[in-house]
């Protein structure tokens, strides 16, 4: 199956027993909010606060700007609570916003950087002056940009955050069976380029 | 999707936990690094979030959804309240119809129009005169 392939399960919309109850809970505290009560807004930024770090800190790469990315995206989904779909999980909803702006972060940096080099201030460490291990990281480097921003979250969060496929799903909103499917050809690609490297 | 994406779908579906690729994940987190989750003050993160919400519920918008609830029905009494006061109040005195200058009114009566400038101009030098006259001083 190719890369652009339709992953199984089309949008592939969580249905769990035990769903409905976090839906339900998520919309009375959305409700609450959205009606002034800062108790509520409290309960749902310490609920979601963590999973958003990670896949913040997935998205840029640093403590510092993954805590940035949280705090603008919690922002940015208060602002436009209204719009939020009473009767769904809100953490799904929240980490599409924090993808997005941890996407917008990494965009920008790498623009900038690419400025710094060509202006020559950049401090980073020339490849050539590592080793093998440098050309290694570069073919992953590669491979991971060749993947979908999903699919790379995905594949981290799975073989490096050791989070099984249900708790990913519960994240992003999808159901285990498309994680898996995710997971599958994330990994397919990320081989064939660390083989590539050994062959 | 196609006869084979649904196979998969099922086959992605039913399948167990995938095992964990351990030189994969020692690759990726060489690359990445571990998530420093030990290392964030959440106590503090969650301030600084708690911060910049209150910040944005002052935002006019959401004093406007806060008050919706009391303002609305102010605003209906209030517009009951004036109704009820302009239907009770006295009845102005009814003014009387204008009257539109000479010209136009020969002119809506059918007068044909130059009849109309005609007698228009004379009224003008009339009045003029009556003005002239009176301007003058008395011998």
């Amino acid at each position: 199956m190719s890369e652009t392939a339709t992953p199984p399960g089309g949008s592939g919309e969580a249905r769990r027993e035990g769903e409905v109850t976090v839906a339900d809970r998520d919309g009375t505290l959305v409700a609450r909010t959205l009606a002034g009560d800062s108790s509520a807004c409290d309960t749902l930024v310490q609920l979601y606060m963590r999973s958003a770090f990670l896949v913040a800190f997935r998205g840029v790469g640093n403590r510092e700007d993954a805590e940035d990315v949280v705090q603008e995206s919690f922002v940015a989904a208060l602002e436009h609570l209204g719009s939020f779909e009473i009767g769904r999980p809100f953490g799904p909803w929240l980490m599409r916003v924090v993808m997005n702006r941890a996407a917008t972060l990494r965009r920008r940096r790498a623009l900038r950087d690419t400025e710094e080099e060509r202006d020559g201030v950049s401090t980073r460490p020339s490849a050539l002056d590592e080793s093998e291990r440098a050309d290694l990281r570069e073919h992953l480097v590669r491979a991971l940009g060749m993947l979908s921003e999903r699919q790379r979250l995905i594949v981290t969060l799975f073989d490096v955050d050791d989070r099984t496929s249900t708790e990913i799903g519960e994240m992003l909103g999808l159901s285990a069976g498309t994680v898996r499917w995710h997971l599958h050809e994330a990994r397919r690609t990320l081989r064939s380029a660390l083989s590539s490297f050994a062959g | 999707m196609t006869d084979a994406d649904a196979n998969d779908a099922g086959r992605w579906e039913v399948a167990g936990e995938p095992a964990r690729d351990a030189e994969l994940g020692a690759r990726l987190r060489e690359l990445l690094g571990d998530a420093p989750a030990e290392s964030v003050d959440w106590i503090a993160l969650s301030a600084r979030i708690a911060r910049a919400a209150s910040a944005v519920e002052t935002s006019w918008w959401s004093y406007v959804a806060r008050w919706n609830r009391t303002l609305v029905p102010v605003a209906l009494a209030a517009g009951i309240a004036g109704a009820v006061a302009l239907w009770r109040a006295p009845a102005p005195p009814a003014a009387e119809p204008a009257r539109g200058p000479d010209m136009v009114t020969a002119v809506i009566g059918g007068t044909p129009s130059t009849d109309a400038a005609r007698t228009f101009a004379q009224s003008l030098v009339s009045v003029a005169t009556v003005a002239t006259v009176a301007s003058e001083p008395e011998e």
